[in-house]
């Protein structure tokens, strides 16, 4: 099969239907804590086909996901209402439900369908949220996650972050060499797409903050370089290719410059470029080795991993620059921080001793806070909503990715079909429809 | 140490006969021709560069424009890897394997890019060598193992392919003629994840340009 063919293959099975097109698997490993009870209806459908979005059960997956919810299986259900005024409510109280989520898809012309939804307090007999929007079958997933997102916020009082991106690389190794991909999917792993394809490594996605580029490192002119590529359209710009290391790119909260690290000047340094004037302003002046910078969401600071105390810890700096600070001194390895949306915590990856594992820490009192525990954990990333971290790990000796929620109670992996899946980005809220 | 040495490069061999005859070696990169002399050309592009990438737009926004378009067109770069692995032994005796010249790996500690003796030796016969040949010049391409963040890594990689070159410099070889990348824990040449195949990684591989 020439490489040609197998990359149409690829894209069918990346463009076909749901079942084809779902190579992610999620395993939630563990539950700590009881969530709360939460029944989803199957939503009323009406008109020809069944679309092969069912918004019913996205929503239960997303919030089954989270680990803050306990869905209350189906088979179990005494009635299918699909508004508020058809509930029974002694039918729900009956089986614990705390919450109802009733909904409807009417198909009103060969590719525009009417959703309708509302979450119900099963408790209180009230209505607690709801709205109706009319979208193309395409959207059906989308709208989906939005209403995940509306009942995860309106019950747990966190804006929801099911709605969102993320984006990965892929690597397949065979005796002809390795192939990289770049890719973007949904928060849930559906629709993966490929925006990348190299026989070279690629490294470090970083989304812009309106969510349609994506900066990332790639080899395929074997040194490393920095590149900008919108993800809707494809274009792509080089917008870092001097002598030495070219890597580490982190858009700027304001989406207007770009953190990176070149050693063009001799070794590794942060720089802050300007996407409008291309110009570089170096941010950090040590021999160390300075990288692997991270902008606060006030666009303020910076965080980056140094070895200026003799081993990698994590500092911080003004961005306008001035002295670091010096921000980790636990563990004898901090690395790749970042910060949550909210800019009061940092997930890194730490080694205490046994291994890399993924870490948060409190900014107020510096406490770091170890929440996983394999060999190689790296590349935590933040939802936008600072619930969750994803990041990479290894399962049989492959690269896997899997998420933690940011108290560590909530563990799940996700499972890929084949390869090897590394450097995950968790995209910015901002998505269009 | 030497031992050591000599009993991998014995394996190495082996492996790439196996790779050379089954294509199927648990051995992926390339780049695995220890004491190989690459084919002129190859050694420009080492450990399989050359990569060609292909962009492609994201759907699912929008007006929904065609996804599948052009993808076809997309082919062409599969083109990838390849420089090393078929080109076999030649050249590969015993007589050579005990010159220091055919040693092209300078090996690290864990986060490290102290030359151990062993290294220093290698790159002393490949710097005299250099100085004696004016017209040569090379690569030093440093990489690392997997532990830790693979941004550090690519610096850390960098920083030893230039403990190399100052070692190099330092026994008169001109910096022009000396060209460094790194390359991070991208490039391994041991795939498991034990200290063996750690050690193996943490290199500086020495790659002669013409």
């Amino acid at each position: 099969m020439s490489f040609k063919r197998l990359l149409i293959c690829v894209l069918l099975f990346c463009f076909s239907g749901p079942v084809l097109s779902q190579p992610l698997v999620i395993e939630i490993n563990k539950f700590v804590e009881k969530g709360y009870p939460i029944a989803i209806v199957p939503f009323e459908w009406k008109g020809g086909d069944r679309p092969k979005h069912l918004v019913g059960a996205i929503i239960e997956a997303d919030l089954k996901r989270s680990g803050r919810f306990d869905t209350i299986p189906r088979k179990d259900f005494l009635s299918h209402p699909h508004q508020r005024r058809d509930v029974n409510y002694k039918d729900w109280r009956l089986l614990k439900a705390e919450y109802l989520v009733v909904g409807k898809v009417h198909q009103m012309a060969t590719d525009r369908y009417k959703v309708q939804f509302e979450l119900v307090d099963v408790v209180g007999k009230k209505k607690l949220e709801g709205f109706q929007i009319t979208v193309t079958g395409r959207q059906l997933r989308k709208i989906a996650h939005r209403i995940a997102d509306v009942v995860f916020e309106n019950i747990t009082g966190i804006r929801g972050a099911f709605d969102t991106r993320i984006a990965y690389v892929t690597v397949v190794k065979s005796t002809r060499g390795s192939k990289y991909q770049l890719k973007v999917a949904d928060s849930d792993g559906y629709g993966p797409q490929t925006i990348l394809h190299s026989s070279a490594p690629i490294l470090s996605p970083s989304w812009s903050p309106d969510g349609t580029r994506l900066g990332y490192v790639s080899f395929e002119q074997h040194n490393s370089q920095i590149y900008v590529q919108n993800v809707f359209n494809g274009k792509r710009s080089r917008i870092a290719a001097f002598k030495g290391i070219n890597s580490a790119p982190a858009w700027a909260p304001d989406g207007k410059s770009l953190a990176m690290v070149l050693s063009r000047d001799g070794n590794p340094e942060i720089y802050i470029y300007s996407v409008a004037t291309g110009k570089l302003r170096r941010l950090t002046r040590h021999h160390a080795i300075d990288t692997e910078p991270a902008w606060s969401p006030d666009g303020k600071h910076i965080v980056f991993t140094s070895d200026r105390g003799g081993k990698p810890q994590i500092y911080r700096v003004k961005t306008s620059g001035g002295k670091a600070e010096r921000l980790t001194f636990s563990g004898k390895y901090n690395a790749r921080a970042s910060y949550s949306g909210d800019g009061t915590r940092l997930a890194l990856v730490t080694n205490q001793g046994r291994g890399y594992h993924i870490g948060v820490l409190d900014m107020k009192n510096r406490k770091l806070k170890v929440l996983t525990n394999a060999r190689l954990d790296e590349s935590p990333s933040f939802a936008p909503n600072g619930a969750m971290i994803l990041y990479a790990t290894q399962a049989g000796g492959l690269g896997v990715l899997a998420a933690v929620s940011a108290d560590g109670r909530v563990k799940q992996q996700l499972k890929f079909q084949q390869g090897d899946v590394r450097e995950p980005a968790w995209s910015p809220y901002n998505r269009k429809l | 140490m030497r031992n050591k040495l000599m009993s991998f490069l014995v394996v190495l061999v082996v492996a790439m006969f196996v790779v050379g005859c089954s294509g199927k070696s648990k051995i992926q990169e390339s780049d695995n021709t220890e004491v190989v002399e690459r084919s002129p050309g190859a050694g420009a592009m080492p450990g399989g560069a050359g990569g060609g990438a292909q962009t492609q737009p994201l759907g699912g926004q929008g007006q929904g424009q065609g996804l599948g378009v052009g993808a076809g067109g997309q082919g062409g770069s599969g083109v990838g890897d390849g420089s090393g692995s078929g080109s076999g032994a030649d050249g590969m005796s015993a007589a050579d394997m005990q010159n220091l010249l055919s040693k092209r790996r300078i090996y690290f500690e864990f986060d490290s890019s102290s030359i151990d003796d062993e290294g220093r030796a290698i790159i002393g016969a490949h710097a005299a060598h250099l100085v004696r040949n004016g017209g040569i010049n090379i690569t030093l391409e440093g990489h690392a193992d997997e532990r830790g963040t693979r941004e550090y890594n690519l610096a850390l990689g960098e920083r030893r392919a230039k403990a190399v070159l100052s070692a190099m410099e330092a026994l008169g070889v001109a910096s022009s003629r000396i060209q460094t990348v790194s390359l991070g824990e991208e490039r391994p040449v041991a795939l498991a994840h034990d200290e063996e195949a750690w050690h193996l990684n943490r290199r500086v591989e020495i790659i002669y340009n013409n």
